[in-house]
């Protein structure tokens, strides 16, 4: 039963989206599209079609499962998201939108006059796309088995089909109504579970949310686990178990479960006093975190240094979202530079607005429903949580509401990447055209889902702040130099995105490698936006005053272009 | 090479003014576009001051929350109606700081810009004289 109302959300969500993208026939993003929408889009539509393709899997899903799991500093996450867009207003929106490029790409050739420095972005934005596009699919598998309970390799290339199938066939393109829509589902899909929840089961004891230690039940607790765990226990505890624990099976026989760690049967039930300690699931525990209600983040078993890591991940969200090969298009729907602003003000509101939510779900998880510590998914707690916290069939509608908008919010961020990162390809790598647009579509598609495939246990927030990470060291100081600075030149810059970004692509294939776990080389590899970020800025000056001679010669007109007050530029026409 | 051969502008879309922008038909009379170059210079410098001092108005007030706790690690058990301190500044409170600062710099800009526009109005008003 419950399941049949999650297929359904999912599948209308599905057919919406597809539905209304196919109405447009030409293939994504070419000027004319674009050129259209200038002078059809007001500012509030196209506010709402930004934040509908910014707010991707990991804002809806991540987010959640990481203040849930880690703690309250896993929220800076969302606070990184939102003052992305703040420092991206105030630094680049209105003359990037004056210069009228639609690609990082486009406004690199452009202001530096460079078509190496042309090509060596793109094939940076295809890295950044990627690395986008895995939380996605990774959130698609994720929700799929959760809701169908289907495996999740299934999930991903059901994602992977669609979505590369659908923009090759030239659907899905960059249509502002169908991204604004989303975001009004996204919004819906993840205000009112929490509103409802947070009206139903937010009422009583706070004490899981101020202990410094494990979380507690509050009140007698059945658990029953749905496949094999491994469970870390801290404290003896007192269950009655029903099922396999530790290979003996038992039939609703008392125990105390020592310290250490116990394997628990598929299907077992596990009943727990109140006041009991939670068990967590060993996939979950982390090896050694801050205390819950602090505001740090930190990395590996010794967790060290976590204001650093903190600071690290607080600069690549804040100066990140710049450098998003996605979100730049958008800003050419705007009219003028002026509206520009205006526009990403309001993204700025319908963000804020949005990222309260995650945060209620992520404390009311671990307030009202600490179980999901033995049997959740760092990713999969808003999933879960509806039909836990309110049994019957209103949870089951909140939870397939909840589910139509991790949906949504897949489908569309990496519908906008999978355009970008295809567009790219084609247009700057390749010849260009249709043809080769269409097959970029599905090799990209592919490729992201054959990685998706290898990251199922990395958490989409962490994925998508190694996007941040790197676009936060290569793209946002080419871009704040090219449009404040009449000094950059393009050897500048390419020493720059080269050094900055690599190096933090190298920083992040190293933590995936594993191969720091502790001390402060864990911290500089797992947030590396810390050092990177400084030194790209550093690289690009040093390197362009050095080459002052490369300066274009038209700089003072393109720079007249990006600065000049709309209201003069259009007295001229 | 490359520095040498202007890379060519693909799909960069230049509205007609942009265009004769470019190709120095401003408005403005000829004598006037280095008076013009001049205002504009001081106009950036004006926005690139404005917008750092919000960024940096902003980075305090936001990103200073764990140095303070950091230094202060009671501030961590703080409540605020029975809610850690953490939830309620990173969860909710962030936000309406983020957004004042957001409309304070789209309002100062705007004023810049039209400050700078009477400017030009001025020179023009006396190019036209003569």
């Amino acid at each position: 039963m419950t399941e049949w109302v999650g297929i359904a959300a999912i599948t209308v969500v599905m057919f919406l989206t597809i539905g209304v993208g196919a109405r447009g026939v030409r293939i994504a993003r070419t000027p004319a599209d674009f050129m259209v929408a200038a002078r059809a889009v007001s500012s509030p539509v196209n506010a709402a079609a930004i934040s509908g393709e910014y707010l991707s899997a990991a804002s809806f899903l991540g987010i959640a499962g990481l203040v849930f799991v880690q703690g309250l500093g896993s929220l800076w996450y969302s606070v990184g998201y939102a003052a992305g867009y703040l420092v991206l207003l105030l630094l680049v929106a209105a003359p990037l939108r004056r210069f009228g490029a639609y690609t990082i790409p486009d406004f690199a050739g452009g202001r530096l006059q460079s078509a190496r420095l042309r090509q060596g972005s793109t094939v940076l934005v295809l890295i950044i796309g990627w690395f986008y596009l895995l939380p996605q699919m990774d959130g698609a598998g994720l929700t799929l088995q959760v809701v169908l309970g289907i495996p999740y390799w299934i999930g991903v290339v059901l994602l992977g089909v669609v979505v590369s199938g659908n923009i090759a066939m030239g659907g899905m393109k960059g249509i502002t109504f169908v991204q604004a829509f989303q975001y009004w589902l996204k919004i819906c899909a993840i205000g009112i579970p929490a509103l409802a929840l947070l009206a139903y089961a937010g009422h009583g004891s706070t004490a899981n949310l101020t202990s410094s230690g494990a979380p507690t039940f509050g009140h007698p607790t059945a658990v029953t686990v749905p496949q094999a765990v491994k469970l870390v226990v801290k404290r003896p505890t007192d269950v009655v178990a029903t099922g396999v624990v530790d290979g003996h099976a038992d039939a609703g026989r008392h125990l105390v479960l020592e310290p250490g760690t116990h394997s628990i049967g598929r299907g077992s039930v596990l009943k727990f006093r109140a006041g009991a300690t939670v068990p967590v699931r060993i996939l979950l525990v982390q090896p050694s975190s801050p205390a819950w209600n602090s505001p740090f983040v930190s990395v590996g078993p010794d967790g060290a240094h976590p204001l650093a890591a903190t600071y690290g991940l607080i600069i690549a969200t804040f100066f990140g979202a710049i450098g998003l090969p996605h979100i730049l298009v958008r800003f050419y729907t705007n009219r003028d530079g002026t509206s520009a602003r205006r526009t990403t003000l309001i993204v700025l509101l319908l963000l804020s607005f949005f990222y309260i939510f995650p945060a209620i779900l992520g404390v009311l998880g671990r307030l009202r429903a600490p179980q999901l510590y033995l049997t959740g998914n760092t990713d999969g707690i808003v999933l879960a949580l509806p039909a836990l916290l309110m049994p019957g069939p209103v949870g089951a509608a909140l939870a397939a509401l909840v589910a139509a908008g991790a949906c949504a919010a897949f489908l569309s961020t990496s519908s906008g990447l999978l355009v970008s990162v295809a567009g790219a390809f084609s247009h700057d790598l390749l010849r260009g055209g249709v043809r080769s647009f269409r097959w970029c579509a599905l090799g990209a598609g592919a490729v992201a889902m054959l990685a998706a495939l290898l990251v199922e246990n990395f958490s989409a927030s962490l994925l998508v702040g190694w996007a941040f990470a790197i676009a936060a060291s290569s793209f946002c100081p080419l871009l704040v130099l090219g449009i404040w600075w009449r000094g950059l030149t393009w050897r500048g810059a390419m020493a720059g995105v080269l050094i900055g970004g690599g190096g933090c692509c190298a920083a992040i294939a190293a933590t995936m490698l594993g191969l720091a776990r502790t001390g402060w080389a864990a911290v500089l590899l797992g947030y590396p936006a810390m050092w990177t970020v400084p030194l790209a800025f550093a690289v690009m000056i040093l390197g362009s005053l050095a080459s002052r001679r490369d300066r274009p010669a038209d700089v003072d007109q393109i720079m007249l272009r990006m600065h000049l007050p709309d209201t003069l530029l259009k007295r001229t026409r | 090479m490359d520095g040498e051969q202007p890379a060519p502008i693909r799909s960069v879309a230049w509205g007609p003014a942009q265009t004769s922008l470019l190709n120095g038909q401003v408005g403005v009379s000829q004598p006037d576009r280095d008076y013009l170059q001049i205002l504009v210079r001081s106009l950036i410098r004006a926005q690139l001051g404005l917008s750092l001092v919000c960024l940096a108005f902003a980075l305090a007030v936001t990103a200073s929350f764990p140095i303070l706790c950091a230094v202060l690690p009671s501030v961590i058990g703080v409540k605020v109606l029975g809610l850690p301190l953490t939830l309620v500044t990173l969860g909710v409170g962030v936000f309406p700081v983020i957004l004042l600062i957001g409309a304070f710099y789209v309002r100062q800009a705007a004023r810049l810009e039209r400050q700078f526009t009477q400017l030009v109005d001025r020179a023009d008003g006396a190019a036209g004289d003569d």
